[in-house]
């Protein structure tokens, strides 16, 4: 039997063992660890399927989740996925260590000019082009009744900022999937780090803004600058105390460290939660700092890759789970419509910044495939968004979330292939 | 929040305990090998239990309580991958049938003695005083000491629980004290065979008795009810169907080249797969996955030996994690359960000196080579022994559960106390030793 028949045949019996007993219909944390090997072992099964078809392995893992989760299969149901989320903050630990341990100072100072090409040009191009695009299609959507030009304006510059969002988790997880190294991985990787940053602080920004011309002048507050600045300072100072911890343990201990790591991981997702953390730069933080102050990089990135498959399964699998599909139904050819000028912003700015600085990609006409992905840090900012009181919030809602799950299932295959067109891939 | 911060202690205490000098390979005697065998962190669990500080309250335990079906998943493949073809004919016939002799008078003897003194605690204690020693509400004491199918229920489970004897403790003394013998490598086929002679019986037990846990609130005994969904004997033979599939699926997956990262997630998945489901189905996981583990390594596949590797190279993390955890969960001795204690421990140091002398006396070609009291060697009991009563524990919650645990984990501490030093003499008595005891 080919390994593929027998991989899709055992799918489909763990499918029909599940089916037969759904979690739904227990009682206790049975089910949690049940869910949890079903997700494990259908997240990886499909994504060894999905390779046949050139796709990346977390394609298949979020097919899993898409495919077994509340709006389809309905094998997970929400609160089993809502239990699995709780591991989440686990592996999006894991993955943020990983990828400041990719980050070494030394390339970075050599290769900041272009870094800061591409994301200065991806924040002006995306931000304004798709800014502008939202406020003058609007007022052609259906549902959009009855809202003042400063709805309008407002809504496009929150759509604007959304669009600019990448995906580091989705980036980094694909890197790692092929294998790839070289100048233009870690210029990739370079940038969706930075990004990540740069984006919070904007859609700071941006709401502030947003208060102001819904709200006049007296909606606007210094302190939500000085939050912002707080929240970035001490996760910053978090993530290099985080960092000389990881070090010592380094040093000290050498064996089943991957225990250790996953405690501490739940410790840091659960703290920069209670005190307002950015978790992903806290992360970044640590991992650069052990690569970069204590030189013990490698050893750290071994150890998280020890266990990253696993995380990574848990992880997209519940994240394609979490996809709200009945929103991307309700506004499917917006949404499409949305998706497919936003590939073309982000291709015309990312174009416009390698040529600026020189940057020689091997294949300028896909690089910029590799910055579509978008996941967890682009929904978390529109959920703030959701959470405003302002009529248009639930219309723009549903409409970003459709953007984004649309995204979220394009963003890897393309990355990949773009990664591909480098060169600097060494795997399927 | 408070089972996320239960898990971090765990988690770390975990890690660094299996790293802390604490937990050393080495044979000990005395109170000295209650800290250097591991059983340490069940104090560790219970000082930070809901009966000592309680960071690891009732609510979070609850919680936590997957992580132990967990831990019974990875410690039954770890024992069935124990269990290769190749290696089990080279057994000799003699000691499986010691083993088997051994395994059925211990069997009998405790559960009859346990069975028939909680039933004479009935006859010869007033009934105020059974109230005061079960500690239970009335209804609960008098089905249990009273004419139901309790006493005779705790008896069984008892009684096999009593078969396993420590295997580690046999293979330290053979590998610090310079211990060599034909009593040794008996005393070793003893304590493998005995392994998975006690998680069949019991596994299988809960199938042909088999439970179904029911949307009750609570959950107590209250919350379970028998449902006769199917009969036990297809529960039984599901308990076995499920195994031997699940060990053909991690065969078949595992039987391509994988990294490292594949393999530990195949390993994972099936295991959590496997006791997640067991653990719903109110099966034993700890059986599903020992005949998961014997299927995987009787099937031709180049992969075994990682998987062995990969599976040992985790054990002593997540055997810390599995004892802090059930020393938090160690539920306070009741009047009941001290005598109860005091007859599974009188019962089982009689019936494995007997079983001992009848199997070698009977089936021993050498009998004299043997020391005449081999079974006082097989008191200690290690973690299967507390797999074993977890088992229980998560198949049947319930006071009755309380005191099987209550029970077990005191016998398994005074055997890791009196055990070793008994084990030395007994074969001292024969001089077998060579070298230097420490």
């Amino acid at each position: 039997m080919k390994p593929r028949i027998g991989a899709f045949l055992i799918l489909l019996v763990l499918t029909g063992i599940v089916q037969l007993y759904p979690f739904s219909s227990q009682t206790g944390a049975s089910e949690t660890v049940w869910a949890l090997g079903f997700v494990l072992l259908a997240g990886f099964l499909l994504g060894e399927l999905v390779i046949h078809l050139r796709l990346p392995r977390v394609s298949g893992y979020l097919f899993a989740g898409i495919l077994f989760g509340p709006y389809i299969g309905g094998i997970l149901e929400q609160d089993a996925v809502e239990d699995l989320v709780l591991i989440n903050g686990i592996a999006l630990s894991l993955i943020a260590l990983s990828a400041g341990g990719e980050l070494h100072l030394a390339a970075l100072k050599k290769g900041w000019r272009q870094i800061a090409a591409i994301v200065g040009f991806q924040f002006l191009g995306i931000f304004l082009l798709a800014g502008s695009f939202f406020y003058l299609a609007v007022v052609y959507f259906p549902f959009w009744q009855g809202f003042t030009a400063m709805d309008r304006l407002c809504v496009a510059l929150v759509f604007g900022v959304i669009a600019v969002g990448q995906s580091p988790a989705l980036t980094i997880a694909i890197i790692t999937e092929t294998r790839a190294s070289g100048p233009i991985t870690d210029l990739t990787l370079g940038v969706a780090i930075i990004k990540d940053v740069c984006v919070i602080t904007l859609f700071t920004i941006v709401m502030t803004a947003v208060g102001i011309l819904q709200g006049g002048m007296e909606a606007f507050r210094w302190s939500q600058f000085g939050a912002l600045g707080r929240e970035l300072f001490f996760s910053m100072l978090a993530g290099a105390g985080l960092g000389v911890g990881i070090s010592q343990f380094l040093r000290w201990f050498n064996q089943n460290r991957i225990f250790f790591l996953l405690a501490v991981s739940y410790l840091v997702s659960v703290g920069c939660k209670t005190f307002h953390l950015d978790l992903i730069l806290v992360c970044v933080f640590a991992g650069a700092w052990v690569t970069n102050a204590s030189k013990r990089g490698e050893e750290l990135i071994a150890m998280i890759e020890e266990g990253a498959l696993l995380i990574y399964v848990i992880f997209f699998c519940v994240a394609g789970a979490s996809l709200n599909l009945q929103a991307v139904l309700d506004m499917k050819w917006i949404a499409l419509l949305l998706v497919g000028m936003r590939m073309l912003f982000v291709a015309t700015a990312t174009t416009g910044g390698v040529f600026f600085a020189r940057i020689p990609v091997p294949s300028v006409s896909t690089y910029w495939m590799a910055f579509l992905p978008q996941a967890g840090v682009s929904l978390g900012l529109i959920s703030i968004v959701s959470r405003e009181p302002y009529d248009w919030v639930p219309i723009l809602y549903t409409l970003v979330v459709a953007c984004i799950a649309l995204n979220q299932i394009i963003g890897p295959i393309a990355m990949k292939y773009a990664l591909s067109k480098t060169g600097e891939t060494r795997a399927a | 929040m408070n089972a996320i911060i239960g898990l971090i202690i765990i988690l770390l205490l975990g890690y660094l305990g299996s790293q802390a000098t604490l937990f050393q390979d080495r044979f000990s005697v005395g109170i000295q090998s209650l800290f250097f065998s591991g059983i340490e962190f069940l104090f560790v669990g219970l000082a930070l239990g809901p009966h000592g500080a309680n960071l690891l309250s009732d609510e979070s335990l609850r919680q936590l309580i997957p992580i132990l079906s967990l831990g019974l998943g990875w410690i039954g493949l770890v024992i069935g991958m124990q269990f290769d073809a190749k290696v089990i004919v080279r057994v000799p016939r003699h000691a499986w049938r010691i083993s088997w002799t051994v395994s059925a008078v211990v069997f009998v003897v405790v559960m009859s003695g346990v069975a028939l003194g909680v039933k004479g605690l009935q006859v010869l204690l007033p009934e105020e005083a059974v109230y005061w020693l079960a500690e239970w509400p009335e209804r609960e004491a008098v089905s249990f000491l009273g004419p139901g199918k309790q006493a005779l229920g705790l008896g069984i489970v008892l009684g096999g629980v009593a078969i396993l004897s420590s295997h580690t403790v046999v293979a330290l003394l053979k590998r610090s004290v310079d211990v060599r013998g034909e009593a040794v490598k008996l005393l070793q086929w003893l304590s493998d065979l005995g392994a998975p002679l006690a998680i069949g019986v019991l596994g299988l037990g809960y199938g042909l008795f088999h439970i179904t846990h029911m949307n009750a609130p609570g959950n107590g005994a209250e919350g379970l009810i028998w449902v006769p969904v199917m009969p036990g004997i297809l529960w039984m033979m599901l308990t076995m169907l499920l195994g031997v599939a699940l060990g053909w699926m991690l065969h078949y997956l595992t039987s391509r080249r994988l990294s490292e990262n594949q393999l530990l997630l195949l390993a994972s998945g099936t295991v959590i797969f496997s006791s997640g489901l067991s653990a719903c189905l109110h099966l034993s996981p700890l059986l599903v996955n020992l005949i998961m583990g014997a299927t995987l390594v009787n099937l031709p596949n180049f992969m075994h030996g990682r998987i062995h590797t990969l599976l040992l190279s985790t054990e002593k993390p997540f055997f810390v994690v599995f004892l802090i955890l059930l020393g938090a969960l160690w539920p306070p001795i009741t009047g009941a359960g001290l005598v109860v204690v005091t007859l599974y421990l009188v019962t089982r140091t009689v019936a494995l000196f007997l079983g001992a002398w009848v199997g070698v006396g009977w089936h021993y070609p050498a009998a004299d080579q043997i020391p005449k009291c081999l079974g006082l060697a097989m008191l200690p009991e290690g973690g299967v022994t507390l797999a074993v009563a977890v088992d229980y524990y998560l198949i049947h919650p319930g006071s009755m559960a309380d005191l099987i645990l209550s029970v077990i984990i005191l016998s398994v501490v005074v055997n890791q106390v009196a055990g070793p030093m008994l084990m030395l003499w007994v074969l001292r008595s024969r001089t077998q030793e060579k070298g230097e005891a420490v």
